[in-house]
């Protein structure tokens, strides 16, 4: 397991109220879960930006089409992928999307963005229905209308980066600011860390990653998000019913994990949890992170270790008797319920001091014993 | 783009809304059409060519000589606006008195909609309305 790059992005998001990633099939059906989890982050009475609940998520799906309009990325091979990451940090939401796009493309945009970032409010306006009214609509839609909106809507500059990536495309960074605070944060750039942040969600296989409060009111939006995920995969093996229930369950067991031994910073139970795809084994993996108590940490690891290398039918067994053993406690129980549907199970801890240890989980869930 | 599932009820066609596109409702015996919600569809062209097209049909069937047609977006992506455009082209040329009343809830969608009146040669009204509650599925 790669914690390394696990760490460096959790590290990256650290002092973020809320990330999330989505790097998965781009398709409509994400939208929903998308908007879900942002429509419960931004209403959770401890962040309380209800009022730009509604903004967030029309500028993330604007985002989001985007990446189904105009990227490029399916035209070259596996690992490039589309990405889009929110973040929230000072009470600002970032919506920040990466794509290839062709290389003969990049100036124009760029200039483009350019010209309009030094464009006063009025000189925009202006501009915005100048274009609406001369009607040169592009095929795909837009004559650049979509980034004056962008402006417009958020009052912040926009900000973009090209990184080379063969002869003929170059990756589009590009990222918009919603302000709750306007008047002490504005037109701030973030897209410096996220070529790192892209690097690693590439080469972990990363479909989506989520870094927040693991409160029970996201536990269905994010099972949502990873249903809907797997299913627009479009692979029928996959959505093949028993497996994904199989893989809904552990995510299920995973997540109440966090949920209930995440250690609390000052109002988030914060953690990461990760889903994504191990080309090399073909399976999907959890990944969950999170500080915890070290006491409880070294009650963990007892519960892993007396379980950990059990053959299935032995789990299968164990797990049926604890459940009339009223002994058994729900971790150990979860703990059964993740080691006897999936196929691997590696852990990372770090004690970093006798209050918290940093806990790393990663779960593989294999297709075969339903092939 | 999936087809259109049009409802039909006593005096009025429906079109319900999802949480990416808008309710459109076809009142054929008082001759008011409205069109409210959010346009934030993946493919605006193919909506609003199959809501146009169904519209125009009703109205050359039963050639109306007075229409009232409501916008209420809550809203709107820059494809959805050229389609509005278009379909306001289509209004002017009908041989009938059209009203058209543009409602908003914020200043964005009242600006666009000031800016619409000025490309079209029919009467047009902004009327603030704050309603929006139901459409925010989102």
């Amino acid at each position: 397991m790669d914690i390394s790059k696990v760490y460096k992005i959790f590290e990256t998001l650290m002092n973020d109220e809320f990330s999330m990633i989505y790097s998965g099939v781009f398709s409509n059906s994400i939208l929903t879960p998308l908007t879900d989890l942002i429509n419960s982050f931004m209403t959770d009475p401890n962040v309380d930006l209800k009022k730009l609940n509604k903004k967030v998520a029309y500028m993330t799906i604007e985002n989001f089409q985007n990446i189904l309009r105009y990227s490029e990325t399916e035209m070259v091979e596996a690992p490039e992928k589309d990405m889009l990451l929110i973040r929230m940090l000072n009470r600002n939401i970032f919506i920040i999307t990466v794509n290839l796009v062709r290389k003969s493309k990049a100036d124009e945009i760029g200039s483009y963005v350019d010209k309009l970032n030094n464009l006063d409010k009025q000189e925009l306006s202006d501009l915005y229905f100048k274009k609406l009214t001369n009607q040169a609509f592009s095929s795909k839609g837009g004559a650049g209308l979509g980034f004056i909106e962008m402006i417009r809507k958020t009052r912040n500059k926009l900000f973009y980066k090209f990184v080379p990536y063969n002869d003929e495309f170059v990756f589009f960074y590009f990222q918009i600011q919603i302000s709750g605070k306007e008047e002490v944060y504005k037109d701030i750039n973030l897209l410096d860390p996220v070529s790192d942040i892209y690097h690693d969600i590439k080469s972990l296989g990363v479909n989506f990653l989520y870094k927040s409060k693991i409160a029970e009111g996201r536990l269905m939006p994010l099972i949502n998000m990873i249903k809907d995920s797997v299913k627009s995969s479009g692979n029928d093996e996959d959505v093949n019913t028993q497996y994904l229930r199989n893989l809904l369950s552990i995510s299920v067991e995973i997540l109440q994990d966090i949920f209930i031994t995440a250690r609390e910073s000052e109002l988030m139970k914060d953690a990461i949890f990760i889903y994504g795809f191990n080309e090399r084994t073909d399976n999907y993996y959890f990944l969950a992170s999170s500080y915890v108590d070290t006491d409880m940490m070294k009650n963990k690891i007892n519960i892993i270790n007396r379980y950990l290398n059990k053959d299935k039918n032995t789990l299968q067994q164990i797990f049926f008797e604890s459940l009339l053993d009223d002994s058994t406690t729900d971790e150990e129980l979860r703990f059964l319920g993740i080691f006897r549907g999936s196929s691997s199970f590696e852990y990372f801890v770090d004690f970093q001091n006798e209050n918290k240890t940093f806990f790393v989980q990663k779960v593989e869930v294999t297709k075969q014993i339903y092939g | 783009m999936d087809k259109l599932h049009v409802i039909e009820a006593d005096g009025y066609y429906k079109i319900r809304f999802t949480n990416l596109s808008p309710e459109v409702v076809i009142d054929y015996r008082r001759w008011e059409i409205n069109i409210k919600g959010i346009s934030l569809m993946a493919d605006p062209v193919g909506f609003y060519s199959q809501v146009f097209d169904f519209i125009k049909n009703v109205i050359k069937r039963k050639a109306p000589g007075h229409l009232r047609v409501s916008f209420h977006f809550f809203y709107i992506n820059t494809q959805t606006i050229k389609q509005v455009v278009s379909f306001f082209s289509y209004l002017e040329s009908l041989n009938a008195r059209v009203n058209l009343v543009w409602y908003y809830s914020d200043e964005e969608i009242a600006e666009l909609g000031s800016h619409l009146s000025e490309l079209v040669n029919l009467p047009i009204s902004l009327e603030y309305n704050s309603e929006d509650k139901k459409f925010f599925k989102v």
